[in-house]
């Protein structure tokens, strides 16, 4: 009986292993133009190229701006039905049910660019392990993110387990947004190609994955 | 001009060069935020089929000495053909402001053979460039690679062809509008050699301005009959005899293969050490992954002290070829000896050195696959009992190394040295520093 019960522990840890594995990221943008898309790419190609995990990237939009890339191109399908482009699964035009399936069933690492509608990918972020949010705290962007910031997650979630990420690197705005929230921004500036990383890229990419 | 209708994806960063009817603009494809060459001819224009001659000569090919074609489209007024952008100094600003010394000279001439060459040899019929002039040709980090293939034919179109070409760069039977075949590009060719002699601390090289002069000459009987012939005698100018086609390759690397007789004898250990200790006595030396098991990923996330740059880990003594993914900018291999880790694997590599790495656990196989008798396999057993090393030797009438019990992979023991010193004593290619 002992030994069954050992066998079945390890099991058990075996099975955490494998769900320690799976990672999902959720992006979303305190506004447009923000460089939420252009973040959310990096990332998942970093997660692929560099540290050569099966990733799967979810556009959830009503209106997809990758689909015009891959139609002229001859991309080939994934085994999620998604098109396959430098390594990387990508899922569009995809249902919340069905993302959601994805998040739970798929075993990869799953990287969501959820846009900047914060009402209609709030399920949808609930749902990922890491919850990651852009914004700017230039002079004329700064109340948009404070604002974004309060009325979506502060009130949702718990602040401290969200990542933060700011357009450039200024000390003075890191420091800004830390004086509202006690909370150390990541300064994003320079990713120059999503689908073209440079090594100048990986701490920044590290930082926000970490 | 500037042609219309393209801006939905294509934004216009710099026009390179304009007429009335052509344009050659440097744009942003949208979608993606890559730089691009775009082509344009207005249909009106005599030349207007050029553009899409242009494509269809290099939609054969797949090389790193052209521009990769994107697409060809039109507009209601123009046709256009949208390239890879090359990034780099023509070869003729490069010499504005640089001398070439030797060994830049023959890199860039060898690669320039190359380049013809296969033009001339890659596609179903040959491929007269006709166009080679300082301007075209693009030096990156390693590579050249060769822009405009606007007026370039087909051979057996040649007779058709228009008299277009560069004086002082085109043969003088192109510019005669005469008959056409390699022999022209190779004038070219030994025009540029010229142009980058005279421009090198080769200048007085009696040898091998007999060699351009022949390139060069204006009788076509009289030039090389091929490429390829220009390039080896370029090869033993430069001293060094033109081997086999991986000697050929700008890089003359040596690799070593370390293979495993059997899975967890060792190998990535061993291929490691050695990696470091031929750093250190050698040369400089990268570790390799062969197997596919993202070894570089999983030293750069446990290892403390390294180091990444251009695609290379350094730690210690030891460097690692990271093995990025196709979303990272690529990067030329260094040159070096390469210790390539194959792990477990019953197919003989391709390599200077296979060092097989054999276990005597009971539950390890002992048989070794047929290929151990040639000359280039070392056999190693990785802390095997010496009884058993002898055993082996009879069975496979060859000297079967002992490698020592090691605990550190980059501290590496005298005696661990020692095997090391001895596997590579002799060996091709490999001098140990003074």
């Amino acid at each position: 009986m002992i030994l069954k019960n050992k066998l079945k522990n390890t099991g058990n840890k075996k099975k955490l292993k494998n769900r320690k594995e799976k990672r999902s990221y959720g992006l979303t943008g305190a506004g447009s133009g923000l460089g939420t898309t252009h973040i959310s790419l990096a990332l998942a190609n970093y997660m692929h190229s560099v540290l050569k995990k099966k990733v799967v990237f979810i556009e959830y939009s009503s209106k997809s701006n990758l689909i015009s890339m891959f139609q002229d191109k001859n991309v080939s399908l994934g085994p999620n039905d998604g098109y396959m482009y430098k390594g990387v699964e990508y899922l569009l035009h995809k249902r919340e049910r069905e993302i959601l399936d994805v998040i739970n069933k798929v075993n990869a690492y799953i990287v969501i660019d959820c846009g900047c509608d914060f009402d209609s990918a709030k399920a949808i972020l609930d749902h990922c392990d890491n919850k990651i949010v852009i914004g700017s705290m230039k002079p004329w962007r700064q109340r948009e993110y404070i604002k974004y910031v309060n009325k979506n997650i502060v009130k949702n979630y718990d602040i401290s387990k969200i990542k933060y990420l700011i357009d450039g690197k200024e000390l003075a705005e890191i420091k800004l947004f830390y004086s509202f929230f006690k909370r150390r921004p990541v300064g994003v500036s320079n990713i120059q190609n999503p689908f073209r990383l440079r090594e100048e890229d990986f701490d920044i990419i590290n930082e926000i994955m970490a | 001009m500037i042609p219309t209708g393209i801006d939905d994806e294509y934004e216009v960063i710099r026009i390179l060069q304009q007429t009335a009817a052509t344009a050659v603009l440097l744009v942003n494809y949208r979608k993606i935020g890559d730089l691009r060459i775009l082509k344009a001819i207005h249909k009106g224009h005599s030349g207007s089929n050029s553009i899409l001659s242009e494509a269809h000569l290099l939609k054969g090919f797949k090389s790193p000495y052209i521009p990769t074609i994107y697409s060809v489209g039109e507009t209601t007024e123009y046709y256009f053909l949208v390239e890879e952008y090359v990034e780099g100094l023509s070869l003729r600003e490069y010499l504005l402001d640089n001398k070439l010394d030797e060994n830049k000279f023959y890199d860039i001439s060898i690669e320039l053979c190359k380049v013809l060459e296969m033009l001339h040899t890659a596609g179903s019929e040959a491929v007269l460039y006709r166009d080679l002039k300082p301007e075209h040709v693009m030096l990156q980090s390693e590579n050249i690679k060769l822009i405009d293939f606007g007026i370039s034919v087909e051979k057996s179109k040649a007779k058709e062809a228009k008299a277009l070409g560069t004086k002082s760069w085109a043969s003088p039977e192109q510019l005669e509008n005469g008959i056409l075949d390699e022999r022209s590009d190779i004038y070219s060719l030994g025009k540029i050699l010229e142009y980058m002699q005279s421009n090198s601390s080769l200048k007085d090289d009696y040898r091998l301005k007999r060699l351009i002069a022949k390139a060069a000459d204006v009788d076509k009987s009289k030039r090389f009959k091929s490429v390829c012939e220009l390039k080896e005698e370029l090869l033993k100018l430069r001293g060094k005899e033109l081997l086999s086609e991986k000697f050929d390759e700008k890089h003359l690397n040596v690799n070593i293969a370390i293979i495993g007789a059997d899975k967890s004898v060792g190998t990535t250990h061993i291929a490691m050490s050695l990696c470091s200790y031929v750093n250190k006595r050698i040369d400089k030396s990268y570790y390799k992954d062969m197997a596919g098991d993202d070894t570089a990923i999983r030293l750069k996330e446990n290892l403390k002290n390294i180091k990444i740059k251009k695609g290379v880990l350094y730690h210690e003594s030891f460097n690692a070829l990271m093995d990025y993914g196709p979303a990272v900018e690529s990067y030329d291999s260094p040159f070096g000896i390469y210790i390539l880790d194959y792990g477990y694997t019953n197919q003989m590599p391709d390599a200077d050195l296979v060092i097989m790495v054999v276990g005597d656990k009971p539950w390890q196989s002992k048989a070794l696959p047929e290929w151990i008798i040639d000359k280039r396999v070392i056999i190693l057993g990785n802390h095997i009992d010496r009884i058993n090393a002898i055993q082996m030797a009879k069975r496979y009438r060859k000297k079967v190394f002992i490698y020592p019990y090691e605990k550190s992979v980059f501290k590496i023991s005298s005696r661990a040295e020692k095997i090391f010193c001895e596997l590579l004593k002799n060996r091709d290619g490999i001098d140990f520093k003074k």
